[in-house]
């Protein structure tokens, strides 16, 4: 690379105040970015990734972060020094940056339009309303949202998700800026969307010939967009290098660790489960909504989240419900387990039509089906103690507390944790953790079947991979059925026995995970297995490395 | 062997909640207003509960000799009688330690009230969505409609004047204000996955509310009480004013304050002392209030 870096930053550090769990959020960080290329800075939560970015733009929470020493060159200038009037004029004209979450980024009682408009105003530029017009509607229809007028005149709350992204990529490109931060822009999309955006960033970026500073957890990604790599721990580079090198001959074995966890896309031949069913679903019928009519009332929107949904699960079996959000696969999951009623439809546990069942008779039944929950941070009771947490199922079905309170002790253990944890309060422990602790809470039950809702959908690739080993080695030893929801493709391959692929309420396609993923016979799977970030990209066998 | 884990249970619970209060006094302790008024609310406390032996003369006893004189501050004071006495001779000093625990006695019963009424009704309304929800919270708009103290006045013109009456009429106008912030908290709770975890372990809807929503609803509920408890004592005084609170003899300062009306221009302290004790109570209280939402609201913590 012979060109001239557009941005340097050498031995910049970040400090923290004094009570954090570290001295510094980034340190001695150096490196160079060149125009026309994208890099991707890669790291788990908290290793500083998002702050060093922040750094560039300024954005540091002061006076509580600092920077303590270290320079960022750009554009001949060192961008920790200058004032903040200065770094206001930089800031979106000559550096751009788009965030995580479009809906707060945006301005929600602002039409669009006119947020543009702002970015115009805010800087001054010497150009007619009629002008501003023109280049609003050219720069909206840059970013490929089809009818820029009706968008323009439009507040973020009527646009998608994706189409927000692209309003806010809009924004932040306006002023032509020639670098562009982009903290995880994708993480909140569906995976058709992140395909759209990450394909727009990258033809933007070719189109203008700007360095892009990608901020991002997901490999996958990273194999998709990156031209270099930097991965980073703990507040440290540990290794940067070309994408192709990182991705394929990762030297660091941080880097090693981080890539060895990521799960891999095709998914293996396993043998067929010929054991009992546990758990048919037949028809499952959720609609939201009524349609109202009568004096003053509107014909409401009815949303069909369940259509004729049906499924078996048996013994030592998962099932993955995968789809998008909005597909209707998280209902299923909690129609099935009765914390959402629904409308016609038979979910039949050995052989008792559940659905049917008065409360009273279902008391007996909820032993038999638990749950595990996406947020590791809302499923807990911060007031109750995890001993107190884990043993409520049991003491309500009348199990004497000494018992259940043993049976707690082996359970942390069997989740990997140490049984000091039922004396304290969930804010003490992390998301991994915490996730371990709804494991535990679930097993209390003695369950037949497992729903696991996104569960692992929260947490860092390493911390995933550990908790989706555990509910393996769990579902084996206790031969569980389990029902796997989950959004993720690459996590869906690796532990699901079977598929069901939801769209709209519907399961499109259902089937062995192995045919699903190598022979797909729905548009709709095909179009999800193609937008999968790294498709191409083989997740190196580590082990023949070291 | 039970015992043993008995025990080793109170000890976890009390390490808990040491820890617990620990975090709670260094938040509460940085409100520096809280603290003077924590100190003051806790002397009066004192004084209320040993009123008969801190107080030198009975509230009630009327010196004749004495009447109408003025504190030692101003001239013609008397040692014997520090605050001075009121127009039948009975000591103002007594009368304020014993009315303080005639506040006291309000602030609680209606606080009591409020707290286990306006808790139960806005549980139950936030569980039973529907014509029950409705019902609750629409009869609670309607007292709600009303000017706080009108309502006041018009359940004590029905119930008849006296004290306990004043308390429950109080009581009644705050209720709305209980029940609806324990609505909202309960109802943002119930949102969460924890509920729908004890959901799917059976769990009764009496143990959903007590057990795991309540102790995340009490934060706000707290600081409520407390800024309600000085209200209360302001309502009460107002009603004892206006003659339909507690009656004379009982020296609760509002009554103190309608007795002395009349001396207001030529005798402004008998007036002046109970209104001083009143303001600095009411102060103190909501000062306290400040600092517990310091102290237990967890979007007002300090950033560490």
């Amino acid at each position: 690379m012979t060109k001239k870096s557009i941005l340097k930053i050498n031995n910049l550090s970040v400090s923290l105040p004094e009570r954090a769990e570290r001295p510094f959020a980034v340190e001695d960080m150096s490196f160079e970015l060149f125009p026309g290329e994208i890099l991707c800075i890669v790291g788990e939560s908290g290793s500083g990734k998002s702050m060093s970015s922040n750094a560039v733009m300024g954005l540091l929470p002061k006076p509580f972060v600092n920077i303590s020493q270290g320079e960022i060159l750009f554009d001949g200038k060192d961008l920790a020094q200058i004032s903040d009037k200065e770094m206001q004029k930089i800031r979106g004209s000559q550096i751009g940056m788009i965030f995580q979450e479009p809906m707060t980024a945006l301005n929600p009682v602002m039409k669009v339009a006119k947020q543009l408009e702002e970015v115009f105003n805010s800087h001054k530029f010497k150009l007619s309303r009629k002008q501003v017009k023109a280049k609003i509607i050219e720069m909206l229809d840059d970013v490929g949202l089809p009818d820029p007028e009706i968008i323009g005149s439009s507040y973020p709350f009527e646009l998608s998700g994706g189409q927000r992204q692209r309003v806010m990529i809009a924004m932040a490109l306006a002023l032509e800026p020639d670098i562009l931060i982009a903290d995880e822009p994708t993480t909140a999309l569906d995976v058709t969307t992140q395909a759209q955006i990450l394909k727009l960033i990258a033809d933007l970026q070719t189109k203008r010939d700007m360095g892009v500073i990608f901020i991002t957890h997901d490999f996958g990604v990273v194999a998709e967009i990156a031209d270099r790599v930097i991965v980073m721990q703990n507040g440290k580079i540990v290794e940067q290098g070309q994408a192709e090198q990182i991705l394929n001959t990762p030297q660091h074995p941080y880097t090693r660790k981080l890539i060895s966890t990521v799960p891999h896309l095709g998914a293996q031949k396993k043998p067929v489960v010929t054991t009992d069913v546990v758990v048919t679903v037949k028809g499952l019928n959720k609609i939201y909504g009524e349609a109202k009519t009568g004096l003053f009332r509107k014909p409401g929107r009815v949303v069909h989240a369940s259509k004729d949904v049906s499924f078996e699960i048996r013994q030592g079996e998962t099932l993955g419900l995968v789809g998008e959000s909005g597909s209707g696969k998280s209902t299923v999951g909690r129609c099935m387990i009765r914390l959402h009623s629904s409308n016609s439809g038979e979910v039949l546990f050995k052989g008792e039509d559940i659905l049917k069942l008065s409360n009273r008779e279902m008391m007996p039944m909820r032993k038999h089906i638990q749950m595990i929950f996406q947020d590791p941070y809302a499923s807990l009771n911060p007031r109750r103690k995890i001993g107190d947490i884990i043993t409520e199922g049991p003491t309500i079905h009348g199990v004497p507390k000494a018992k259940s309170w043993k049976r707690a002790e082996e359970l942390l253990e069997i989740v990997g944790l140490d049984k000091i944890a039922l004396k304290r309060y969930p804010h003490e422990f992390s998301g991994g953790q915490r996730q371990r602790i709804g494991i535990a809470r679930a097993l209390a039950m003695d369950p037949k079947l497992l729903i696991a809702d996104e569960a692992v959908s929260a947490l860092d690739v390493s911390v995933q991979a550990q908790v989706l080993k555990l509910l393996d080695e769990i579902k084996t030893e206790m031969h569980l059925a389990m029902l796997f929801v989950t959004h993720d493709l690459r996590v869906a391959a690796q532990v699901c026995d079977k598929i069901a692929v939801m769209k709209l309420g519907e399961i499109v396609e259902y089937g062995n995970t192995y045919d699903v993923f190598h022979n797909p016979q729905h548009a709709y799977t095909k179009s999800l297995l193609d937008a999968v970030p790294g498709k191409d990209w083989k997740v190196p066998d580590l082990s023949k490395l070291a | 062997m039970s015992e043993q884990t008995s025990n080793s249970q109170t000890d976890k619970i009390q390490s808990a909640l040491r820890a617990v209060l620990s975090s709670f006094w260094f938040e509460f302790k940085q409100n520096r207003g809280a603290v003077y008024g924590l100190v003051f609310i806790s002397i009066l406390a004192f004084v209320a509960i040993f009123a008969d032996l801190v107080a030198p003369y009975s509230p009630i006893e009327q010196y004749r000799d004495f009447l109408k004189l003025p504190p030692i501050w101003s001239e013609g004071g008397n040692w014997s009688f520090i605050f001075g006495t009121d127009a039948l001779g009975r000591d103002q000093l007594s009368r304020i330690i014993h009315g303080a625990r005639y506040s006291f006695y309000i602030g609680f019963i209606v606080i009591f009230f409020c707290l286990t009424i306006g808790i139960f009704l806005g549980l139950v309304s936030a569980f039973n969505k529907g014509f029950v929800d409705t019902f609750i919270m629409r009869g609670m708009d309607i007292i709600l409609a009303f000017p706080s103290l009108l309502m006041a006045l018009a359940l004590v013109a029905i119930l008849g004047p006296s004290l306990e009456n004043a308390m429950i009429a109080i009581a009644v106008v705050y209720i709305p204000h209980f029940v609806r912030l324990t609505r909202a908290q309960a109802l943002s709770e119930l949102g969460k996955d924890y509920v729908s975890s004890s959901k799917t372990m059976g769990a009764s809807s009496m143990r959903l509310m007590f057990v795991n929503v309540l102790p995340n609803c009490m934060p706000p509920l707290i600081v409520q009480a407390t800024m309600s408890f000085s209200s209360a004592i302001l309502d009460a005084a107002a009603l004892g004013f206006l003659g339909m609170g507690a009656q004379p003899p009982t020296p609760e300062w509002g009554t103190m304050l309608a007795d002395s009306r009349s001396y207001i221009v030529s005798d402004p302290w008998l007036m002046g002392i109970p209104g001083l004790f009143i303001l600095l109570t009411v102060l103190s209280i909501n000062l306290i209030g400040d600092g517990l939402r310091d102290g237990l609201d967890p979007k007002m913590k300090s950033s560490k």
